[in-house]
């Protein structure tokens, strides 16, 4: 039979447990008495007595000795008491684990209700978050768009348009394209010029070189329109970044 | 199912105790050669009291702990035996 009568594995198991409490307890009882004793027991009785019958030096030194001995058991009383309460409160939870895990401590409803709210409000805020990270691949946050998104997006739009429309044309005629492409060089120099000597709000003769293949005919047009809404956009973020 | 912080914890219970009852000639409180004082009387009274209790609990625990493992290896035998 083990404590409170309690027979076979069963019994072993509380009497750890009791003993483990047993101890702990003993030694926060311990502490308490630690941290009075200098205060309250013989301390300063040997001291009075110490000194009626001993030298001026030898009682100094006992004195000395006195409070290094109340000091010491200050600082043990302090240190006893923590490691009794851990270890007291270690005990309990060892103890309750296993009276759980035996069936004879069921949990808390209370306990079971708070436990499943938290695991509730854990999920809806993970559902949330994955819900925003989507959205944000999706959409970015409502704000000035990038512009080179913007540019990616037009240009993928019309280099369709500009192949297909290039499929419809016939095949070009070899010397119509040299002499498109004189015509075009003679055109340039003056457009250069007349920068020079009137500062013009600066897109074609930037156009011109920004567009790197030019291609012939009615989406010469297209093409400078895009490089136009590149510049836009450029000088919209400059202008903001100032 | 007793944890090791339950365990660690008489073992520093039993260490306390031990100095408590060095404490008086470690820190020089005590005289050698002289009769012990009243401080040296009550550390070592203490020292000794917790060190034979926490000792006593450490033992105890172990044991009941070594007493669950012989008795989860018979029910696990007797199991499967019972499959077979």
């Amino acid at each position: 039979m083990g404590v409170g009568g309690i027979p076979g594995p069963a019994g072993h198991s509380v009497r750890q447990y009791v003993s483990g409490l047993c101890a702990a307890t003993l030694g926060l009882c311990a502490a308490g008495w630690l941290a009075l004793a200098p205060v309250a027991s013989g301390y300063r009785a040997d001291r009075v007595g110490g000194a009626l019958h001993q030298a001026a030096h030898q009682a100094a030194l006992h004195q000395a000795a006195l409070h290094r001995a109340a000091l010491a058991d200050w600082g043990t009383a302090a240190a006893l008491g923590v490691v009794s309460l851990a270890t007291l409160l270690a005990w309990i939870v060892a103890w309750r684990r296993r009276l759980r895990a035996d069936g004879i401590l069921a949990p808390s409803a209370r306990r079971r209700a708070w436990r499943e709210a938290r695991a509730q409000r854990r999920q809806e805020r993970r559902r949330k978050h994955d819900e925003v990270r989507a959205a944000d691949v999706t959409e970015p946050a409502a704000g000035p768009p990038d512009p080179a998104r913007v540019l990616n997006e037009l240009r993928a739009l019309l280099v369709p348009l500009l192949d297909a429309a290039e499929a419809v044309r016939p095949d070009p005629d070899p010397d119509q394209e040299e002499a498109a492409h004189g015509e075009r060089a003679r055109q340039e120099p003056p457009r250069q010029e007349a920068g020079h000597a009137e500062p013009v709000r600066g897109e074609p003769a930037v156009a011109a070189s920004a567009v790197p293949m030019p291609r012939p005919g009615g989406l010469a047009a297209m093409e400078s329109m895009l490089a136009g809404a590149e510049l836009l956009m450029v000088a919209g973020s400059e202008e903001e970044a100032w | 199912m007793v944890n090791r912080g339950a365990l660690a914890g008489l073992a520093v219970i039993f260490a306390i105790g031990a100095w408590l009852i060095a404490a008086p000639l470690v820190l020089r409180y005590q005289p050698a050669g002289t009769r012990w004082t009243g401080a040296s009387r009550l550390d070592a009274a203490a020292g000794a009291a917790l060190a034979v209790a926490a000792a006593a609990a450490f033992l105890v625990a172990l044991a009941g702990r070594v007493g669950e493992l012989y008795a989860q290896a018979s029910t696990d035998a007797e199991t499967g035996q019972g499959a077979e």
